[in-house]
């Protein structure tokens, strides 16, 4: 489903990306965990091309795009319509409401008709339990509301895989549960997920994989239970103590 | 009721002269020859026959003239502060108007309107001839007063210079001007020609506050004896002005009922001037309205091109940028109107003129609000919209521009009102608005607050109306940040 091989990225001098290796299957979740810094939400960022890989190769099934600068528009285009992203602060279409947000691409990139984006921008509020909320403008939604209208705004493109990076960093506590009861039953429906993050309760949840990213290389990746529960290398358990 | 009235001097302006050695009379340099003109040989000194006349006029009363540079439209307002000059030596007409203004002289010039026309115009011989047709003008002179009576399209100009070059392009079709100039500017343009003789005989006189009677008498013995040993004669001879028209100076008798008439005023006949200032409001309205939909528009395409134009447009962008922000609006459109004109035989309507040249400067300021909105609109935005799968141009139209420009639109409002304001620039190129028909009622009336106050209220009332609409619009684009 995903095949990344050798992704590397510089931001002048500094080798954020090293040679990066992943694969996923249709259906499974990952979680990229690792130290700030340790290039987690770049490699998110270089799949979607929000960012520019220097070298190296990114398949997501039948598209196969090459890293560097020789890249037509229309294929970056391709590979975002196949992988929906969620941001850590959310983004939600400042002058649109939480229905408008979640219209926007059905109606205009896919060129719904507005009754066809509008049934599938409220099915999805409903999914994200925010049908109530549908004529909120972002600011008069809490944090927590915002992220799971993001969320319905990526999955109305009906993306083959959702790329989240921290999304629930940027939530107060008491307002993660409801982002992560959201995406623990999109992962309990098959969705593929890649998921950057520090909130390791998350990860345990709906990760089918851990994979740990230390200095811009995997160095260690399996199970949750395995990975949480017995790590192999010392840099790994190292991490996991400082945040727990 | 005027400030013009009120402003009694107690001393003896005579015994000022005098005593100070020096008669200082007021003229607009600008006039140009015959009257006033700079020597082109000598640029610091000033030649015109009234120049020598006032010479002549200060040598008489023992003393030597000097010369105060003052905007022809305000000489006889600056008239009333004595410590301006004495009198006004301006080719001022001895009509009934400025005798309610100022005390006038007896004449020292006679001259008559003159019809200038193309060489190629056939059939214009009188006035008549040009009813409902385009003929310039001066400002408040007795031509603009006799062309509106006779039903030509009065287009009214500042100077006595850029109504020739309209009429050689062919923007008007005849000038009726003082006999003088219309001599003087036929030699310079070769392809133009007299209509008819003159008609209307009016005077030019010399202009002195009415306190000043002591001084008048004496202006009016010297000009009286200039009359008997052919001094005017030799002066206007030298300038080729000498006709028979002069010779009934010598004879000339103030007419019976040339009392200064009854001042009018902008409130005792507010029914006639409303009126007029809300016509010309529309001038100053539509010349706005249009000037800011270019303005928008062609804004908007500049700010596009700064932000995301290949290298070449982004330059050509900045560079106009700068250059239209960068040059005064005045020349900018003289160069279109006049420059444009002349040069490629572009012959723009003033109208058109006006609304371009508001537009193409002002869409310099509105590149540059649209470029500080759409910057201020957070990258996450534009991320959100890329990530999604939109093109960056379909970002641009959906989720960057609709906050850009609603972040802009204060400055936008601002924008406007100011052009509003602005707009009378527009009057120099023969476009009467709402200043423009201001400055001509009140050089008519000599009422400038009664007037002054009408103007200010039409003005405060649209910008008001504009300002309030503005708001409306900005607080229903800004629900989000209620």
């Amino acid at each position: 489903m995903i095949a990344v091989e050798q992704l590397t990225k510089s931001f002048g001098d500094r080798a954020v990306l090293r040679g990066v290796d992943l694969t996923q299957a249709r259906g499974e979740t990952v979680a990229l965990i690792g130290p700030s810094g340790c290039g987690k939400s770049t490699f998110l960022r270089c799949l979607n091309r929000l960012e520019t890989p220097d070298a190296g190769r990114v398949r997501l099934g039948d598209l196969t795009i090459e890293g560097g600068r020789g890249v037509s528009r229309e294929q970056q285009r391709q590979l975002r319509l196949r992988a929906g992203m969620v941001f850590q602060q959310f983004h939600l279409f400042l002058h649109q409401t939480a229905l408008e947000n979640v219209m926007e691409g059905p109606r205009h990139i896919l060129r719904l008709s507005h009754a066809e984006a509008e049934a599938r921008a409220r099915d999805l509020l409903r999914k994200v339990g925010l049908e109530g909320h549908a004529d909120h403008l972002p600011g008069q939604l809490s944090g927590g509301q915002q992220q799971r209208v993001a969320i319905a705004r990526a999955l109305a493109m009906n993306p083959e895989v959702l790329l989240l990076d921290e999304p629930t960093s940027a939530l107060d506590p008491e307002l993660r549960d409801e982002v992560r009861e959201v995406l623990s039953q999109l992962a309990d429906e098959g969705l593929t997920m890649l998921l950057v993050t520090h909130d390791l309760q998350l990860a345990k949840r709906i990760a089918d994989r851990v994979v740990f990213l230390d200095d811009g290389l995997v160095v260690e990746q399996g199970t949750p239970e395995q990975l949480f529960g017995n790590p192999r290398l010392p840099r790994t358990r190292e991490f996991l103590e400082r945040v727990h | 009721m005027s400030w013009l009235s009120l402003s009694v001097t107690s001393a003896d302006t005579l015994a000022d002269v005098r005593a100070r050695g020096e008669l200082r009379y007021g003229n607009d340099a600008e006039g140009g020859a015959p009257y006033i003109f700079h020597d082109p040989a000598k640029p610091e000194e000033l030649l015109g026959f009234e120049v020598e006349f006032a010479d002549a006029l200060a040598a008489k009363l023992g003393v030597k003239a000097r010369f105060v540079q003052n905007n022809w439209d305000m000489l006889l307002p600056a008239l009333s502060d004595p410590e301006k000059f004495d009198v006004v030596i301006a080719a001022l007409e001895r009509t009934p108007e400025n005798l309610a203004k100022a005390a006038l002289s007896r004449p020292y010039f006679a001259y008559g309107q003159q019809l200038v026309v193309r060489r190629d115009t056939a059939n214009v011989t009188t006035l008549a001839d040009l009813r409902g047709r385009p003929v310039g003008v001066l400002s408040a002179s007795a031509s603009h007063r006799l062309a509106e009576a006779a039903g030509a399209v009065a287009k009214v100009y500042q100077d006595n210079v850029n109504y020739f070059s309209d009429l050689e392009v062919g923007r008007l079709d005849a000038v009726l001007t003082d006999s003088p100039i219309a001599s003087e500017n036929l030699k310079s343009h070769p392809q133009l020609k007299p209509a008819g003789e003159p008609f209307e005989p009016g005077y030019y006189a010399v202009a002195i506050r009415p306190a000043d009677t002591n001084l008048l008498a004496a202006i009016n013995d010297a000009i009286a004896a200039f009359l008997q040993d052919g001094t005017l004669q030799r002066i206007y001879s030298r300038y080729g002005l000498w006709n028979t028209q002069q010779e009934t100076l010598a004879t000339w008798q103030a007419p019976a009922d040339a009392g200064p008439a009854k001042r009018r005023t902008a409130w005792t006949e507010w029914r006639t001037y409303v009126p007029m200032l809300l016509r010309a409001s529309i001038t100053t309205i539509w010349v706005t309205c249009g000037g800011m939909l270019l303005a928008v528009i062609w804004g908007l395409c500049l700010a596009l091109l700064r932000l995301y134009g290949i290298a070449p447009l982004r330059w050509l962008a900045i560079a106009y940028i700068e250059v239209f922000r960068g040059t005064p609006l005045l020349l900018q459109i003289y160069f279109i109107y006049f420059g444009l004109a002349q040069q490629l035989g572009l012959k723009l309507s003033a109208g058109l003129a006006a609304v371009l040249s508001l537009g193409l400067n002002y869409a310099a300021n509105e590149a540059e609000n649209y470029r500080a909105g759409i910057q201020a609109v957070p990258k996450g935005q534009s991320e959100a919209a890329l990530a999604l799968g939109m093109s960056q141009w379909l970002a641009l139209r959906r989720i960057i521009l609709p906050q850009g420009l609603r972040i802009s639109l204060p400055s936008v409002t601002n924008d406007f009102i100011a052009m509003f304001k602005d707009s009378s620039i527009v009057s120099v190129i023969a476009l009467v608005e709402l200043t423009k028909e201001f400055q001509i009622r009140a050089l008519d009336t000599g009422d400038y607050l009664g007037l002054g106050a009408m103007t200010a209220a039409i003005y405060f009332a649209i910008s008001y109306l504009a300002s309030l609409g503005a708001g409306w619009l900005e607080r229903r684009l800004h629900r989000d940040r209620r």
